[in-house]
């Protein structure tokens, strides 16, 4: 199999959205895409329901709410807005009609809720656990995410540069070669390797996590 | 790592980024489909990415078990959705060769066609009997042929004129026996006074 032309020469300005390709494909009859959405999404959208809602138990059956509602929905999707604030609108409507039909107060204000609900994903509860969260899965996760940095903080620095330009700063693969003065297909390469390199370190790590799940 | 996966891997990292389309996005989403490392490596491309933008608090990997529930749950509604079509369908089929009842729009049209057309005509008919000088008011019957034309004449007991055809006259005397009081034995109104005031003329 043949990688894309991604080189200078195969210069890809006008990409579409993903997302939005894996909601076609999903419409058209593949539910494998909407597999993929669900995989990219799921610990988002249980992240913002978790802030709403204490009740473990109904953290996972919201998203899953969610997530049915959004694969109804899919058709209308035109792409006028992203997916994730899309996403995020049907998860904030599920959450409170669950709340409403099981006649329980969200553990937040209506006015903390709407005010969060302008935040984007980055928002980090600092007082309030998350609904999954038991000491042992705090700790998991804190083990994950400092393997994360310290796998970073120890790449070559072209490779650590490229992944940082990519996912701090979000430029495209054009402007990452235009700033590391390389070709696309270079810069291509060097976020994949970085990837790759922090994906072999946590993938025991996470594959520990999902066991103690069930 | 083989070359193969090497550049599997890669296409789910660019895929990451968007910089697919076409077939070549069309082979990463079926390799993604078909390969359980390759959706690790999709969820972990991301995680990597989120960690990088919001720390490492929340750094958790996907629920398989989830996302697996979640498909059959799809899967199941897919199914329920087809067997419902198959049945409108059906249903439609049937509703075809239905005979139309009375409340269908279809016979709804033609009554509101034929009352309009009646109405029509009604109308045409008070404007054809407003043209004709159907009735002559006159106050002596010396003026009037009284063989043919109808009498207006002042009746004695009420306020208003009463009219007088002769050949009503004429029709009640050959008809006496039917004249009189109504079978309540109470004033038969403008036939009574017609029989009464015809045996006084």
């Amino acid at each position: 199999m043949s990688l894309p032309d991604t080189s200078a020469s195969g210069h890809q300005t006008s990409l579409p959205d993903s997302d939005l390709m894996l909601v076609e494909r999903t419409v058209a009859g593949d539910q494998a895409a909407f597999g993929l959405l669900v995989i990219k999404y799921q610990r988002r959208i249980e992240r913002l329901i978790g802030r709403m809602v204490r009740d473990v138990d109904l953290v996972e059956d919201i998203a899953q709410e969610t997530f049915i509602r959004a694969y109804r929905a899919l058709p209308k999707f035109r792409g006028d807005s992203q997916f994730y604030t899309w996403l995020y609108r049907i998860a904030i409507n599920t959450a409170k009609k669950f709340l409403l039909e099981l006649k329980r107060d969200p553990t937040v204000s209506q006015s903390t809720l709407e005010r969060r609900s302008e935040e984007d994903e980055t928002f980090q509860p600092k007082s309030e656990p998350s609904t999954e969260e038991t000491p042992e899965s705090v700790l998991a996760a804190k083990e994950i995410g400092q393997a994360v940095n310290a796998v970073l903080d120890a790449l070559p620095v072209d490779l650590r540069q490229a992944i940082t330009l990519r996912e701090m700063d979000g430029l495209s693969y054009e402007e990452i070669a235009e700033v590391m003065n390389c070709p696309v297909g270079t810069v291509r390469s060097r976020i994949f390797r970085a990837r790759e390199a922090v994906s072999i370190r946590i993938k025991p790590m996470l594959e520990k996590q999902t066991s103690k799940r069930w | 790592m083989s070359d193969n996966l090497h550049r599997d891997s890669e296409l789910v990292s660019l895929l990451v980024d968007g910089r697919l389309r076409g077939a070549q996005f069309g082979r990463a989403v079926e390799h993604l489909s078909a390969s359980a490392d390759a959706r690790q490596a999709w969820d972990s491309y991301h995680l990597i990415g989120e960690v990088m933008r919001s720390g490492p608090a929340q750094a958790r990997g996907h629920d398989p078990a989830f996302v697996q529930r979640l498909l059959n749950r799809i899967s199941t509604e897919a199914t329920k959705n087809i067997a419902i079509d198959a049945l409108s369908i059906r249903a439609e089929g049937q509703n075809t060769s239905k005979p139309r009842a009375a409340n269908d729009g279809w016979w709804l049209r033609i009554a509101g066609i034929a009352s309009v057309a009646l109405v029509g005509v009604l109308a045409w008919q008070g404007y054809l009997l407003m043209d004709q000088p159907a009735v002559t008011l006159v106050s002596s019957p010396a003026t009037a042929n009284p063989a043919t034309a109808p009498v207006a004449m002042a009746s004695a007991e009420a306020s208003g004129s009463m009219l007088r055809d002769p050949r009503l006259d004429a029709l009640m005397a050959a008809h006496r026996q039917f004249g009189g009081a109504s079978a309540l034995q109470m004033p038969s109104g403008f036939l009574r006074n017609a029989t009464f005031d015809e045996g006084e003329r």
